[in-house]
């Protein structure tokens, strides 16, 4: 049986059947406060995060994944076919026994299996359903096709992401990542906000996110400047006025301690490279500049008299940031930060994934833990970052394997007897090796 | 200061909210710290119906200032930012500062669910607004620091750039001739507001007389390790550190008439892009026959690409590739193409909203969709102070009193 859980969302069961990274960070979320989240895949079809940063490619590859491994703890694996009838039935029964469900189908794929919400709302009128989708079932756009990069391109956030003067980037993933874990958080706020509803009135009901209308709002300062000005923002980077930017620092300078990792994790050779380091820095105030002259000492930039004012540092603000830039560029950014910091200016080394997940502060707080989840054993994971006075689960649970508990929710949940899961199983309507094998 | 209940407190706030019922009709926050992620929480709660009154320092929240501005004939500039954030919201000036200052808040907390409280760090133990929470044990309080409440950085100062700089994504994204690149906009202030917003609507679902009192700590810095988490899990498994890269193609590429995105997820997305743009026979060439050799082999795919590309339209390529072929590839749309967007337009996401001087502007409404509770319409933004004298006259205060407050500028 499932531990018991802890936070005010204890007795709530929630269906996460959607893939990639918005809704099962959402699911993933509803579980960290105490609700019953069970991750419905197929081995026919497994969520298609597991396809994204395998690490270790091979026969478990699907588990080596790092975009499916960080985002779906506090959960039960469960697999179960759809397109089989007897699967269909399983997977009913367990609509009729649960609170929330969240998909990420395409408006007529989950009406095609049966699932859609209106149809899943009539055998459980108090059920939330939740579609999470790129453009949403009304509207022109309307089940076009869509990715993070694509709601990213089309909301004007992508606009948004380039150095002055330069292309849009699509480098790295910065748009992406936030596009999908701003969906994720406002789906979970939408959630909340309809079982208080429920609460009162006794009845579920649909909810529809279209992730282009979400991750707009995070471009809103460039909406409003054409919206109350009819002017179209340039994109300048890091910058602001201020000034605000990420500065060179030492390469290489201050190495953080790699913790140990566990021994179930294989090896792997890593290109050594010099990496290089960054300080950003954000000067706020004529205060916040003089003190930031104290740090920089004999600079000459530090005694400028027409840097004094915010006007003169807009003015000048290019030289000013090659002056920075000429002083940071010895510095080393984690002490140059700590310097800074304690003069009561905005800074921060920009820190490398290494260093970043050797952050004490984090550590401390268990933003930053190890977490323990079968086949790959225990790393280093981002931690449930919320913390309450009442306890809350928080994650605990690792991240399931496909179809890890699937006799819970089959014998538990669901009451199957042991021969019954056994012949859903022989017949692959269930199980734990997939059947798909996408990547060759 | 009599102890006036809540009906009585929201007969004479009266108007905006007697006509809209939602699923937080019945919650009553107050609003306090005036950072980006505090605002945007507040009205993320005060779209479904929640009463949300900002407590504003005497010179206004910060939002009142935030670019971009628009300047008009009387008064102030009025920012965009402001205008969205503070929507439906109500505005009491008050220094809690000051010993007379908080025993009003003290009074206020009485009638009021939670606190959105993003001042800047205080220790706990030192916090003498926090401390009034003992003789309100109902009430849920979010804290929202840069750092948080616990921790050895938690006495340190950031903003949207260090928050998204300590979290490791960052460094791995941009271009690798250029700095490490943060996610633009206002997007870890967002995303600190949303996930908030979701924390404290939680212990919401308990009703008020058996609610237990609350703190929650979130941290603008621990919120974004959420979207750094893919790189920094991969770090965590292989040990590898995610470094910038510039990758020619497929990514964002120059068209006719601006910018698109060639989003080329799967070998199936790549088969119906070449047949496309005419080049079917590069799915038989072995040097790009799996996504591998295709990252391999970019500059050469964008050469051949590139021209071709350039050649179409941001229109053809959405048409054409997004709609008739089903390849996820689509435009780079600026700020006008989103605000003239048929599709959004069509969803009615962009809805009018009165400015201060009785003309309208645009904003966005309508990003939650639910069938049983709509989405509370747009109101205006308050002026600064605007509910002072009818909140603290619901309170009970007599006007003299008021009066007296405001001399000694506590209001």
């Amino acid at each position: 049986m499932a531990s018991a859980k802890q936070g005010p969302l204890t007795g709530i069961r929630v269906i996460d059947h959607c893939s990639h990274w918005a809704g099962p960070l959402a699911c993933s979320i509803l579980g960290g406060l105490g609700a019953e989240v069970i991750k419905v895949e197929a081995i026919q079809r497994y969520d298609g995060a597991r396809l994204a940063r395998i690490c270790f490619p091979g026969p478990d590859g699907h588990e080596w994944s790092a975009a499916f491994n960080g985002y779906n703890h506090e959960k039960l694996g469960f697999t179960v076919n759809l397109a089989d009838k007897r699967g269909h039935e399983v997977f009913m029964d367990l609509v009729r026994s649960s609170d929330v469900m969240v998909e990420s189908y395409r408006p007529d794929a989950a009406a095609k299996l049966g699932i859609a919400g209106e149809q899943l709302l009539e055998i459980n009128p108090k059920l939330i359903y939740v579609n999470l989708s790129g453009f949403g079932n009304v509207g022109p756009w309307a089940g076009r096709p869509g990715y993070g990069a694509t709601f990213s391109q089309l909301s004007g956030f992508s606009y948004a992401y380039s150095y002055a003067g330069a292309a849009p980037q699509s480098g790295g993933g910065g748009t992406t990542s936030y596009s999908d874990v701003f969906n994720a958080a406002v789906a979970t706020y939408s959630i909340l906000t309809a079982l208080r509803a429920r609460d009162v009135s006794g009845r579920g009901q649909l909810i529809e996110q279209a992730q282009v209308e979400v991750t707009a709002l995070m471009g809103l300062p460039y909406l409003m400047d054409y919206s109350l000005n009819g002017e179209i923002l340039q994109p300048d980077g890091n910058r602001r006025p201020g000034p605000e930017n990420v500065y060179p620092c030492q390469p290489g300078a201050e190495q953080a301690a790699i913790p140990a990792r566990s021994t179930a994790t294989k090896s792997e050779a890593v290109e050594q490279l010099v990496l290089d380091e960054w300080i950003a820095i954000d000067v706020n105030s004529d205060d916040d500049w003089v003190a930031l002259t104290k740090v920089a000492g004999a600079q000459s930039f530090a005694s400028d008299a027409r840097y004094r004012t915010l006007q003169g540092r807009i003015e000048h603000r290019d030289q000013i940031d090659q002056e920075i830039a000429a002083w940071t560029k010895d510095q080393q950014a984690p002490e140059l930060a700590r310097q800074l910091q304690a003069v009561g200016v905005r800074a921060g080394a920009v820190a490398n994934q290494a260093q970043a997940m050797a952050n004490e502060h984090f550590h401390d707080r268990g933003d930053i833990k190890l977490i323990e989840r079968s086949i790959t054993g225990a790393h280093l994971y981002v931690g449930f970052p919320f913390h309450f006075e009442q306890p809350v689960t928080g994650w605990a649970k690792g991240s399931p394997t496909l179809g890890e508990d699937n006799n819970v929710v089959l014998g538990e949940l669901l009451g199957l007897s042991e021969e019954a899961i056994a012949q859903l199983e022989a017949d692959e309507v269930v199980g734990r090796r997939p059947v798909w094998h996408p990547v060759t | 200061m009599a102890n006036t209940d809540a009906k009585q407190l929201r007969t004479t706030w009266g108007d905006a909210m007697a006509e809209y019922s939602g699923p937080h009709s019945d919650v009553r926050i107050l609003e306090i710290g005036g950072t980006i992620a505090g605002a945007f929480c507040g009205k993320l709660l005060t779209d479904f119906g929640a009463e949300v009154l900002k407590i504003e320092p005497l010179a206004g929240d910060e939002t009142r200032s935030l670019a971009p501005l628009k300047t008009v004939e009387k008064g102030a500039p009025v920012s965009g930012m402001h205008l969205f954030l503070d929507a439906r919201k109500r505005s009491l000036t008050l220094d809690v500062t000051k010993p007379s200052g908080r025993e009003i808040f003290r009074a206020l907390l009485a009638q009021f669910d939670a606190v959105i409280d993003s001042r800047p760090f205080v220790a706990t133990e030192d916090d003498e607004l926090l401390a009034l929470r003992a003789n309100a044990a109902h009430v849920v309080w979010l804290r929202i620091t840069p750092f948080g409440l616990t921790g050895p950085w938690r006495e340190w100062q950031g903003d949207d750039l260090v928050y998204q700089a300590v979290a490791g994504g960052m460094y791995g994204w941009g271009s690798e001739t250029g700095a490490p690149l943060r996610s633009p906009g206002v997007s870890a202030d967002f995303l600190t507001g949303a996930w908030a917003a979701a924390m404290v609507t939680a212990p919401l679902r308990t009703a008020r007389a058996e609610r237990q009192g609350q703190l929650i700590d979130v941290s603008q810095a621990g919120s974004q390790l959420l979207p750094a988490s893919l790189d920094n899990t991969r770090f965590s498994f292989t040990g590898a550190v995610s470094y910038r890269v510039d990758l020619p193609f497929p990514g964002i590429m120059a068209c006719a008439d601006g910018f698109v995105g060639i989003n080329l997820m799967t070998d199936e997305h790549w088969r119906k892009f070449c047949g496309m743009v005419g080049q079917d026979a590069l799915t038989e060439d072995a040097r790009f026959s799996t996504p591998g050799n295709r990252v391999h082999h970019a500059e050469e795919l964008f050469e051949i690409f590139g021209p071709i590309v350039l050649s179409r339209t941001k229109g053809e390529f959405f048409e054409e590739g997004n709609h008739k072929r089903q390849i996820p590839i689509s435009p780079v749309s600026d700020p006008k193409d989103v605000m003239e967007s048929e599709h959004l337009n069509a969803r009615e996401y962009f809805v009018d909203q009165q400015l201060p001087d009785g003309s309208t502007a645009k904003v966005p409404s309508n990003y939650i969709r639910m069938s049983d509770t709509p989405f509370a319409p747009v109101r205006k933004a308050p002026e600064l102070g605007e509910h002072t004298l009818s909140v603290l006259t619901a309170l009970g205060v007599p006007r003299v009193t008021v009066d007296e407050l405001r001399q000694e500028g506590v209001v």
